[in-house]
């Protein structure tokens, strides 16, 4: 199976999800992986126009209409945490959160919800972050910059996982057509990184400190149920210590990448090795992942698409 | 009906023109928007996106005669935004208590209550005779503060009724409507195609971020109930008896320029008593109209049937004597400055609590108490909701004044509103890098209850929070015996209390249950 094969596949199933998510709404079908694991394939543009940098990597996989249909849904799921300032490298850069959601919109979608279940008050975090006035500054009413709301964090359970066996989840990105991660690559202390599987804290609810004993099994599990479509890493800057909340430029390593793919797993996997110097296997949740069949982390099977 | 005496007579036939009817509705829309305005005031007192509030929402603070006074009394320094309500102090000279009657945003929700107790009765004699308390805990007050206790914001109307709203009402509010639109979102379509537009509605407009929470609220609902409650009894009973600030005012007014004429009740009529709601005019207890009680809600003179009641500047008629003579003021002034020992005993006698821990920049314990005037600003701006009111922990001294509860709430590192707020600079208005270089305390680990140091698992919950660049909070590791008795190694996290600034972060988001395995202590560096 080649990728035009396989994203053909996925964009059906996604189709076929919808519809059936229109009469019904059965935790099974949102908790629905696919049955194969998705093809390790990144691109990685390199440059310091960091909105060229997203298009070209988007482009390099295929363009943003292999990922997202007319009259589709789509949450663009940023890290924006923290009560920190974009030079500070704690959120992901407003210009590449920008650019993906003018992507989605060009390539039709009916709308575009960008949120994070922030660590910082919110309103703090989505102000200061530079994100909010990013994406209200494209002007198009299908572009909106939502608050979580408490209401929809809805209790799923996990089959597959071996301990988040339940938890809450955001039911809007459960619920939406299309989700596309967007995390910053950033030191973190007890995880030693965050990247693509990491960025799904932001996605669920409950008391999430409880999250981090036995931290790295959670964020395998949780990625079990979050299957974004379409993952890009910020790494134009990043984080290289004082993780994941920083507050010294000095901490921020300037890097002009960008990488994309569907493989969380993978994109993990490379930019531990390219952008931290440190092996996969240092990690305990790329292992946990890969157990689980959730991506590839062999970094010789990984195809890296550079532009 | 007594004979009239002499200088009663005669019933005076007017030269002056009728007074124009409309002043009674000029007083109530004026009542209506002062109340309104508090109202917007309270509710853009929160985070609106940047980090500098554009609403002066401490404004009715500022023009506040009876802080100023208090203020300057215990700290010696004088407050230049309170000198506004030396404003009002001029007016009150000139026209009267009209603050209690056309702008207190408290007295306008007594007279509320009122309407929705229906009393229909006169004033029973002890009214009359309470007056004279308000006097009497206004130098009380004043003479407390001059040994630095300044308990002002327990009775300042203004403070009163801010932090009522801002501790129970408002919570309660929100809660509710929360609650409601949650039922209606719970059930969802049809009924959702209406709850949702009115909740966004309500959520953009007068609706909290998020759902606030307050400690005491009984104590608080008590207070108020009592005050609102006593409307039963008489009229504006608060106001008339226990307000400090009214009874500043009276002080005022009972040398105002503007006048009622006729000073006495009119033998053959006698109409103004039953309608005075303030009693300032009373066949018995006030027989010539006291401008230190009139708060110039003009009812007297809507409702004289003879078209005779008139405000008139000047005048020559002796005015009656207030309730209170010299030895009064006299005694109750002592009484304040010997209650001052009493009601420190409590805290004197220790050391404040280890984990009472006072707002940002907060340099001082005694300094803040001499400031602080409870108004309850501060809890309804901080925007994760860590300031809460003090109970009586440290004494009446401290009741109301603004605490940091780190597990409600944790300061925000980049965050000013608090000091952006508070009225009297009790919280200082330091620029971002002073504040955020100032501890309000120091977190501890207890490593009993800490999750790696008990069982051996890897958290760091407390060290990724951490806001300080480098972080207060480091890790090294260390081996512990997991469950099973096998060391393991994990990541065990210390407090660095040189870089540690008590911001609480820690402690609110430690996964820990109940009292959480990091907490922050009043700092070394805080106490000599």
């Amino acid at each position: 199976m080649d990728r035009r094969e396989f994203l053909q596949r996925v964009a059906a199933l996604g189709v076929l999800a919808g519809a059936g998510k229109l009469l019904t709404f059965p935790p099974e079908l949102l908790a629905m992986a696919p049955a194969e694991r998705p093809e390790p394939v990144l691109a990685l543009a390199s440059g310091t126009n960091y909105a060229h940098l997203v298009g070209d990597a988007i482009q390099a996989l295929g363009g943003m209409k292999k990922f997202v249909n007319p009259n589709e849904v789509v949450v663009v799921k940023p890290n924006m945490a923290w009560d920190r300032t974009p030079e500070l490298g704690a959120n992901t850069h407003p210009v590449v959160v920008r650019k993906i959601v003018e992507l989605c919109l060009e390539a039709g979608a009916k709308k575009v919800k960008v949120l994070d279940h922030t660590c910082h008050d919110a309103r703090r975090a989505y102000a200061n972050s530079g994100i909010k006035a990013a994406v209200e500054d494209i002007k198009d009413p299908r572009a909106v910059v939502e608050y979580v709301d408490e209401r929809k964090f809805v209790e799923m359970t996990i089959p597959k996982a071996k301990s988040l066996k339940k938890w809450s989840f955001y039911k809007d990105i459960l619920e939406a057509d299309r989700f596309i991660n967007v995390p910053v690559a950033k030191h973190h202390s007890e995880a030693r990184l965050t990247m693509a599987m990491k960025n799904m804290m932001g996605a669920i609810g409950g008391w999430r400190g409880r999250i981090h004993v036995g931290l790295h099994q959670n964020i395998a599990d949780m990625n079990l149920l979050l299957r974004a479509d379409l993952t890009i890493l910020d790494a134009t800057r990043i984080m290289t210590q004082g993780g994941p909340s920083g507050g010294n430029p000095e901490y921020v390593q300037v890097k002009n990448l960008v990488i994309a793919g569907v493989d969380p797993v993978a994109i993990d996997a490379y930019g531990t090795t390219t952008l931290f110097g440190l092996q996969p296997q240092d990690m305990g949740y790329i292992i946990k992942g890969y157990e689980l069949g959730l991506g590839e982390m062999d970094i010789n099977k990984i195809k890296i698409l550079s532009v | 009906m007594p004979e009239a005496e002499p200088e009663q007579s005669p019933p005076p036939v007017f030269p002056l023109p009728v007074p124009w009817r409309g002043w009674v509705l000029v007083r109530r829309l004026s009542q209506l928007f002062f109340l309104l305005l508090f109202l917007i005031l309270f509710l853009q007192a929160t985070y609106q996106g940047e980090d500098h509030l554009k609403w002066p929402v401490d404004l009715f603070f500022r023009f506040d005669p009876l802080l100023l006074l208090e203020h300057t009394l215990a700290t010696g320094s004088i407050v230049p935004s309170l000198l506004l309500s030396l404003l009002f102090v001029g007016l009150t000279l000139f026209v009267g208590r009209f603050f209690c009657g056309w702008v207190c945003p408290l007295g306008t929700t007594l007279d509320g209550c009122r309407r929705l107790l229906r009393r229909h009765r006169p004033d029973p004699p002890p009214v009359f005779k309470l007056r004279r308390v308000k006097y009497y805990l206004l130098f009380f007050l004043l003479g407390a503060a001059v040994f630095h206790l300044n308990l002002v914001g327990l009775l300042d109307p203004l403070s009163l009724l801010f932090r009522t709203l801002a501790t129970i009402i408002y919570p309660a509010l929100s809660y509710g409507l929360e609650e409601a639109f949650a039922k209606a979102y719970d059930w969802g379509p049809p009924l959702t195609y209406v709850s949702e537009p009115v909740y966004g509605y309500l959520k953009d407009t007068i609706l909290p971020f998020r759902k606030p929470v307050f400690l005491l609220p009984l104590l608080t609902l008590t207070i108020f109930l009592t005050i609102a409650s006593l409307e039963r009894v008489a009229p504006r009973f608060w106001c008339r008896s226990f307000c400090p600030l009214g009874a500043l005012y009276g002080l005022v007014a009972r040398f105002a320029w503007l006048r009622k004429r006729p000073v006495k009740l009119c033998p053959d009529c006698g109409d103004c008593q039953p309608v005075c709601k303030m009693g300032a005019i009373h066949r018995e207890e006030a027989p010539r109209h006291q401008s230190a009680e009139c708060i110039l809600c003009l009812d007297c003179q809507e409702h004289c049937p003879k078209d005779r009641v008139a405000f008139r500047f000047g005048g020559k008629t002796p005015r009656p004597a207030l309730d209170l003579g010299r030895r009064q003021v006299i005694t109750a002034a002592a009484a304040g400055v010997v209650a001052v020992p009493f009601l420190r005993l409590g805290s004197l006698a220790h050391r404040p609590d280890e984990f009472l821990l006072r707002p940002p920049g907060v340099a001082s314990e005694a300094d803040f108490l001499a400031q602080c005037v409870r108004c309850g600003l501060c809890f309804k701006v901080c925007p994760t909701g860590a300031l809460q009111p003090l109970g009586f922990e440290q004494g009446l001294d401290g009741l109301y004044t603004s605490r940091l509860v780190p597990r409600l709430g944790y300061c925000e590192y980049n965050c000013t509103l608090c000091s952006q707020v508070c009225p009297t600079g009790a919280i200082p208005a330091l620029p971002l890098e002073v504040k955020q270089a100032s501890p309000m305390g120091t977190a501890f680990i207890n490593h009993y209850r800490c999750i790696p140091y008990t069982e051996g698992r890897d958290c760091l919950v407390c060290e990724e929070h951490c806001p300080t660049a480098p972080k207060a909070i480091s890790y090294y590791a260390g081996e512990v015996p997991d469950r099973h008795g096998k060391k393991t190694w994990v990541k065990l996290p210390v407090v660095n209390p040189e870089q540690c600034i008590g911001c609480g972060i820690c402690e609110n988001k430690c996964p820990v249950g109940g009292e959480a395995a990091i907490r922050v202590k009043r700092s070394l560096r805080l106490e000599m």
